[in-house]
């Protein structure tokens, strides 16, 4: 198969939906930080910038080479990012009550962001490998051994979010496997039976984060703030929206994190139910254009690889839509494309590259 | 296929997400729009002035001066104690008494709390100045209203007080608002409308700690009218110090248009004090005292009137031509009437009395002779026709109409036949009748003027542009009847044995009825009533103190103030 040929298998339809989704990106955060830009003299755009270029690097970096050469290497990378997250724990910086961060330089770095994915590369290879064998108990164990420690590590910083994340990620990739449904259910019935239990494992602003997902107005100048502004953001928006830039809760700082986690509420305030909604559905077509590809891909590595990663962007698209609107705890995780965020972004950008990579070598594509 | 399955799990859960967005956007983001302006936009408001109220010669009765108030901005104090502290000694006030408001008053942390009121002007402008000193201290100008006359001019004026909820019903569709000031009794309350100004305001758009971020709108506060009355900021305090705290009214009458010079209700009440909120104690004794300062005893009052009425039973008796004008009686000091004996107040008796000998000097057998004659129904329908009983339609609020009795009445109230004694009870001002001050003067106007009894009233000009002088109400009184009246009231004051004689005034020449009405318990109502000078009547006076004494000693004598001060003073030209 010549470049040429390989090129030409790109998923078009996926490459301008993930274009709109940066550009639409890029207009919310300068938006969204103009306020932060006036005062400060600095831009969160710029770095941003910087970032995209870096990760669409990346991202053809990734579609150049086979992804079968990333499954090669999986279960090294897998070993270097347990190493970073282990690091983080000893030297990372830490911001808000949680150790996160690596900073090499001015440049801050996020390994969980990246443990996402490399967890996905190495729970595709090992599945892929073993699809022969018996899917019983036991076959379950390394799998959930290779879940299991990046979620504890970055637990610990502690992000409660990035860990539980992890879940559904390794779930749908044993779904899609072929776990037995019995199996699977037990497993589901069982995690919603002892997520009581996890409540004792909280820290205590994540308890009060949870029970002012219950009831916002517990605490409305405290824990509760956030949720009930980026309510009155979101529904204040209306059919039409306020206008790039005329959103009042936006421009007059009554969101706070409105640049990272709550920047969908910038949307729906600014560009209305028509702008939002409309978001919700680019979204929609980038999931199916992606488990299109994870179905059609020409074997089983490919296809659990792009359901993994599919998963991880769904997954954060829905809990960051539903917190925004108050339907889902407040549990920090950013928008896909959109959030402001050096490695989120990156990693974002890798999967995406991952998931044209196998696209491209579809058979009957190229 | 497990993948179909997993798209669905996610295309079904974004189409939840899409469907929440539409109710908070859709259905419940009309509420939502509101709570975001709720957030950003503040209203700073800027109360209009109050128009003021002068008197005939453009003195101030009430007004709006300028004060200052000295306020703290909690977020630019780091130690409230201690700023507190030192501003007390700049502006020499109790340091506790300011830390106690300021920690009742801090709301918001960037809203000024006002801590002390009325700040004299020299530390006002030494504060401003020196700013530095004080971080925090802000001066803020404030209209207070003030009356000039305190005490003296409470009843008539009125007060300020927050607008009720009652009144707020039917006020609301003139623009009033909860929080609004409004004229409570008197001219304050009557000449509301005009005398409120329209209050203006500034719209802010504000960030999310409080910080103006720009102004969105901004309505110029406009004054409101001054009212000038016809009071006489001069003769009402005298009148008020005539009557020397005691219960009672005085007013003052111009006969030529009905300007009411003076109009004093005693004990008063300082209106300034419903402003203050450091003199709240005084506006809870105002409300509370017994005395019933608040009440308005010129329109309000509606007391037996007494001697004063036999210019009424005088009148009645001569046009019904029952008895005979000329008729003498004699006055034993008694009066039998069946088994039952009336006392003359005066023990050894007037001896033979003609009308104006009688009216001289009050004789109860005369009246009770010559109103037995006239008979109930000539005597209610004579004070009627003097304006007993019927509202004067002054511009005060809270008149009453008094009450005039007759056999009809008697009968279809206590289902009874009227008793000769009441007859005599109704000649002398007692009983059932019941009169105001106000329709007293009417009263002694009417004799002065021949029956051209000018309408009563208060207001004089609403912004510089003048209202007139309201109709005259013209009634046709008999003149043979009015100059037996006039005659008698004349010798009441000037006769060595009147009973006005205190009231006479050197260089005036007056005319005038005093009364003693029995009330209850306690001393009788001492009545006055006049009018002068008798050659070109140009003003009538009604003097009334409430379980005064005698008329001729109390009301009298505080009337000889009063005419002393009209001779001397520039009304005469």
């Amino acid at each position: 198969m010549t470049s040429r040929q390989l090129w030409r298998g790109v998923d078009r339809p996926l490459l301008w939906t993930l274009i709109a989704l940066v550009v639409i990106g890029l207009a919310a955060l300068y938006s969204a930080s103009y306020q932060r830009a006036l005062a400060t003299d600095t831009s969160f755009i710029g770095k941003q910038v910087v970032w995209l270029m870096f990760g669409l690097s990346v991202a053809l970096l990734l579609m150049t080479v086979d992804y079968h050469r990333w499954l090669e290497g999986a279960y090294l990378l897998y070993g270097l990012n347990l190493l970073l997250l282990v690091l983080v724990l000893v030297i990372g910086q830490t911001r808000g009550g949680a150790q996160r961060w690596l900073a090499f330089g001015p440049v801050t770095f996020q390994p969980s962001e990246l443990a996402k994915i490399s967890t996905v590369l190495v729970l595709a290879r090992y599945l892929a490998e073993h699809r022969e064998g018996p899917r019983g108990w036991r076959s379950l164990g390394v799998p959930l051994l290779l879940v299991g420690l990046p979620m504890a590590l970055i637990l610990k910083e502690p992000n409660l979010g990035t860990a539980s994340l992890f879940l559904p990620m390794a779930a749908a990739m044993l779904f899609v496997w072929g776990i037995p449904s019995r199996i699977f259910g037990i497993l589901f019935a069982a995690f919603l039976i002892l997520s009581p239990l996890g409540w004792q494992l909280l820290q205590d602003y994540q308890r009060s984060r949870l029970l002012v997902f219950v009831n916002p107005n517990l605490d409305p100048l405290g824990a509760g703030y956030t949720v009930l502004q980026s309510r009155i953001a979101v529904g204040s928006g209306l059919l039409w929206g306020r206008g790039w830039f005329a959103g009042t809760q936006n421009q007059l700082n009554f969101l706070p994190e409105r640049h990272t986690d709550f920047i969908f509420s910038v949307i729906g305030e600014e560009t209305g139910f028509l702008g939002a909604a409309g978001l919700l559905l680019l979204y929609a077509f980038l999931l199916h254009r992606s488990f299109r590809i994870a179905a059609e891909s020409r074997d089983p590595f490919g296809s659990l690889l792009v359901t993994g990663l599919t998963t991880m962007i769904g997954c954060h698209v829905l809990i960051n839509v539903a917190m925004t609107l108050g339907v889902a705890p407040v549990v920090g995780l950013p928008l896909p494309f959109i959030s402001y965020g050096g490695s989120w972004l990156l990693s974002c950008l890798a999967a995406m590259g991952i998931i044209f990579s196998v696209g491209m070598r579809r058979p009957g594509f190229g | 296929m497990r993948l179909a399955w997993l798209e669905r799990v996610f295309f079904f859960a974004l189409i939840a997400l899409i469907a929440a967005l539409a109710a908070m956007q859709l259905v419940w983001g009309p509420g939502f729009r509101r709570a975001a302006e709720r957030n950003r936009v503040r209203l700073i408001p800027m109360p209009a002035v109050r128009g003021s109220i002068l008197d005939r010669n453009g003195a101030p009765l009430a007004e709006d001066r300028l004060s200052f108030s000295v306020a703290v901005v909690p977020q630019e104090v780091r130690d409230p104690d201690q700023v507190l502290e030192k501003l007390a000694a700049e502006i020499g006030r109790s340091p506790e008494q300011l830390k106690r408001t300021f920690r009742k008053g801090v709301g918001a942390p960037f809203a000024p709390v006002v801590v002390a009121r009325d700040v004299d002007r020299k530390a006002a402008f030494m504060l401003e100045e020196g700013r530095n000193d004080l971080p925090g201290v802000i001066v803020l100008p404030a209209p207070q209203r003030s009356y000039a006359l305190g005490k003296a001019s409470g009843a008539v004026l009125g007060y300020l007080g927050l607008v009720t909820s009652r009144e707020l019903q039917s006020l609301q569709s003139y623009g009033y608002t909860v929080k609004d000031w409004v004229g409570k009794g008197g001219i304050e309350q009557l000449y509301d409308a005009a005398l409120r100004g329209t209050d203006g305001g500034v719209q802010v758009e504000v960030d999310h700690r409080g910080r103006l971020i720009r102004q969105l709108g901004l309505k110029i506060p406009v004054r409101g009218k001054d009212i000038r009355v016809t009071l006489d900021a001069g003769l009402q305090q005298v009148c008020y110090s005539a009557l020397q705290g005691r219960r009672g009214a005085v007013a003052v009458m111009s006969l030529a248009s009905g300007d009411l010079l003076a109009a004093v209700s005693s004990p008063g009440f300082d209106p300034a004090a419903f402003v203050d909120p450091d003199r709240e104690d005084e506006v809870s004794g105002a409300l509370t005292d017994e005395n019933r300062p608040l009440f308005n005893r010129v329109v309000a009052a509606a007391v037996p009137p007494g001697s004063v009425f036999k210019i009424v039973t005088a009148y009645a008796g001569f046009v019904a031509g029952k008895p005979p004008a000329d008729v003498v009686y004699d006055c034993p000091g008694f009066f039998r009437m069946g088994q039952a004996t009336f006392r003359c107040w005066y023990a050894p008796g007037h001896g033979p009395q003609d009308l104006i000998q009688a009216l001289t000097h009050s004789c109860n057998v005369f009246f009770w002779n010559w109103g037995l004659a006239a008979g109930p129904e000539t005597i209610a329908s004579t004070a009627r026709l003097f304006g007993y009983g019927s509202l004067s339609a002054v511009d005060l609020p809270g008149e009453a109409a008094g009450f005039i009795p007759d056999p009809k009445w008697k009968r279809a109230r206590f289902h009874e036949a009227w008793f000769k004694g009441e007859t005599a009870n109704l000649a002398i001002g007692q009983g059932y009748l019941l009169v105001t001050p106000l329709q007293v003067l009417r009263m002694a106007a009417g004799v002065a003027t021949g029956g051209k009894i000018p309408q009563p009233h208060l207001l004089k000009a609403i912004a510089r542009q003048g209202v007139g002088i309201p109709p005259v109400g013209t009634t046709a009184l008999n003149p043979q009847a009015l100059r037996k009246i006039r005659a008698g009231m004349e010798a009441a004051i000037a006769s060595e044995s009147g009973t006005g004689r205190l009231a006479a005034t050197p260089g005036l020449s007056i005319a005038g009825k005093t009364g003693t009405a029995q009330a209850g318990k306690g001393l009788s109502h001492a009545w006055f009533c006049g009018y002068a000078p008798v050659e070109q009547p140009a003003w009538a006076v009604v003097v009334f103190v409430e379980h005064g004494g005698k008329g001729g000693e109390v009301a009298a004598a505080m009337a000889g103030e009063i005419f002393r001060a009209l001779r001397s003073s520039e009304l005469l030209k």
